[in-house]
């Protein structure tokens, strides 16, 4: 049997000459590109103590930390970050009110950024707070290099007793939004 | 006629060759000279070819599974972002990307006796495999804050990337009259190779009682080898032409054996096999690796209010990453093993016997038609890759043959293939393709491979 070639032939080149990607766009290419990240910042718990001095003997109202914080000083950050949140959960066990001030500061200690104060009543154990910031509208924030939190006790007929365990939790965490 | 059909080739490796391939259905395919560099131990008749340079051989594949072309770039006046999105949902962790080229620089062989068939060549080859690190694409492209409590995983990242040449000679003898076996060495000579496999990892965040959040990398351990593409003087190579020049012996070296056979169960039953690439090339010159290793849980900075010992919170954060996920870069060499190929076809013959001259003055018999199957494996780096074809294949004439073949493979259970070889004095031309189908829209085709060459043959 001899098989018959043109038919096969025709059906190769059909199939080749036929090809086209004219149906594809390769000059369509423009993709936005904006995850958004999270990550835990700041936290702390004090106890009664923490607002006592070395002898327990005299009340001290105010607390204050500072660390640095270098995430917005990553070029990707600094150059996309349109907004970011942060996030606050305090968890007051005192029966006394607490102010707690946050502060963005720069490699100077000059203040980027201030946070509402965050005003706990005496037992709130579900305070939250949700800041929003954009970085346009707040130029020194992308300047921020370092953290600043001062925790003050709030005065009040009911006294400290060291021996009463009382408990503040503070816990943060940011969410940043990024366009490429 | 027979012009008419040049013609008609010419045209076709016009229009191909813009176009994509991929070189197993030119397994088991007689009658070119090429069909040595796929099995070693395959039955020549000629008393020498000629490659014809950069046209001798040249092979083009381009395949992706989970995805088409066309769901990112048929003109549908949808939003690309919106596609893209849609292909990153689409495909998973076992989907990939694979481009492969290969062309023959020089190729060559003679007949050292009745019996023996020496070959020898150079060509060049490009061979990209990356699988889709899904969770590490979504990360980026999300962020990990639509994901709380999703574990992304860097074992995804698992991918192979090289340029390099090849130096080859190889045998072929006539052991009797059902058995011919056949070996190839290769001198490697890389230009390029970055590879990353054997990964693993978890990144998650989650809620939890000490911050609202936690993030824990756990069991980190990923690594990223190169050659080529940092110099010594820790600059990326601004050139791509010079990864084209090194290939010449310029490179990483290393070193490769090819092994093949035919045996004939029958005048009719022919069975031919073959093992390609079975080496390693040393890295040695221009190596860079990166690699990251540990584990480690943030929770945030805890302000502790001790203004008798003031801590620094952020050099501890560091520090304490540092220690628990050290990084390291080095310029250790390394060795990277080749893709090995694994060829196996069986073929039954029928139909009219031709009478064909061979190299010593002697005529052997063929049939016009056979049928059969082939199966391709290449060893890739997350696990092999399997391909199942059926073949017909006719010659129309004594100097023209054709193969019709259907392949089964991980880009589709379709594939189409076909492809032709003429003899026209001593000039050899082949031509092949797989999945003619996907040549009528090649942006819905999952994988499109081309395969020609030109050579001149001596009878």
């Amino acid at each position: 049997m001899k098989f018959t070639s043109k038919p096969l032939v025709l059906l190769f080149m059909v199939a080749f000459l036929s090809s086209c990607v004219d149906n594809l766009d390769f000059d369509q290419v423009d993709l936005d590109i904006d995850p958004i990240f999270t990550s835990p910042l700041v936290f702390l718990e004090l106890d009664q103590n923490d607002f006592f001095d070395a002898d327990n003997s005299v009340e001290i109202t105010t607390v204050a930390d500072i660390s640095d914080f270098t995430t917005l000083q990553s070029s990707v950050v600094q150059d996309n970050l349109t907004q970011a949140i942060f996030n606050v959960e305090v968890e007051n066990r005192f029966d006394r009110s607490f102010r707690i001030e946050v502060d963005l500061l720069d490699d100077n200690n000059n203040i980027t950024y201030s946070f509402t104060d965050y005003v706990i009543a005496a037992g709130n154990l579900n305070y939250t707070s949700t800041t929003r910031i954009y970085p346009q509208s707040s130029p020194g924030f992308l300047n921020s290099t370092r953290i600043n939190v001062v925790v003050s006790i709030l005065p009040s007929p009911n006294q400290l007793d060291p021996d009463i365990p009382k408990t503040i939790k503070f816990k943060s965490a940011g969410i940043y939004y990024l366009s490429f | 006629m027979m012009k008419k059909h040049l013609l008609f080739f010419i045209l076709f490796i016009i229009v191909s060759v813009s176009v994509k391939a991929q070189q197993q259905i030119a397994f088991s395919f007689g009658e070119s000279p090429q069909t040595l560099m796929l099995n070693p131990g395959a039955e020549t008749n000629f008393s020498r070819h000629y490659g014809i340079p950069i046209f001798s051989n040249f092979s083009l594949t381009l395949g992706t599974t989970g995805f088409e072309l066309a769901d990112l770039f048929l003109k549908d006046n949808r939003d690309f972002t919106s596609k893209f999105r849609d292909v990153l949902s689409k495909v998973n962790q076992d989907d990939y990307i694979n481009i492969n080229a290969k062309i023959d620089i020089l190729n060559g062989g003679y007949r050292y006796d009745d019996r023996t068939y020496i070959s020898f060549g150079f060509y060049q080859e490009v061979d990209i495999i990356t699988y889709m690190p899904k969770d590490i694409a979504e990360l980026f492209y999300y962020g990990n804050q639509p994901y709380l409590n999703r574990a992304f995983s860097f074992s995804q990242i698992s991918m192979k990337a090289d340029i390099l040449g090849v130096l080859h000679a190889g045998i072929s003898r006539k052991v009797d009259e059902k058995l011919n076996i056949g070996a190839r060495v290769k001198i490697y000579s890389s230009s390029l190779n970055v590879e990353s496999n054997n990964n693993s990892g978890t990144l998650t965040t989650f809620n939890n009682n000490e911050n609202i959040l936690r993030q824990s990398l756990n069991n980190l351990d990923v690594q990223f080898r190169t050659s080529g593409l940092i110099a010594s003087n820790d600059e990326f190579l601004e050139n791509p032409g010079d990864l084209f020049s090194k290939t010449f012996l310029g490179g990483n070296l290393g070193l490769g054996l090819d092994f093949g056979l035919t045996y004939h169960f029958t005048p009719q039953i022919e069975f031919t096999g073959s093992i390609l690439d079975f080496g390693f090339i040393r890295h040695s010159k221009n190596t860079r690796s990166y690699s990251a290793k540990g584990d480690f849980t943030f929770d945030g900075i805890n302000f502790e209010f001790d203004p008798d010992n003031p801590r620094d919170y952020w050099q501890e954060f560091e520090d304490d990453f540092d220690d628990k996920v050290p990084t390291e870069e080095t310029q250790d060499a390394y060795t990277s093993w080749r893709p090995m190929k694994i060829n196996a076809a069986l073929k039954y013959s029928f139909g009219q016997i031709r009478s064909m001259a061979c190299y010593a003055k002697t005529r052997k018999q063929y049939y016009y038609n056979a049928i059969g199957f082939q199966v391709h494996t290449i060893m890739r780096p997350l696990r092999p890759q399997f391909s199942f074809t059926s073949f017909f294949e006719t010659s129309i004439s004594e100097k023209i043959h054709s193969k019709f073949t259907h392949t089964v493979n991980d880009y589709s259970a379709l594939i189409v293939g076909s492809g032709m070889s003429f003899q026209i004095g001593k000039v050899n031309v082949f031509g092949l393709i797989d999945n003619m189908l996907g040549m009528r829209d090649i942006g819905t085709a999952g994988n499109i491979s081309f395969n020609f060459g030109i050579n001149l043959v001596v009878d």
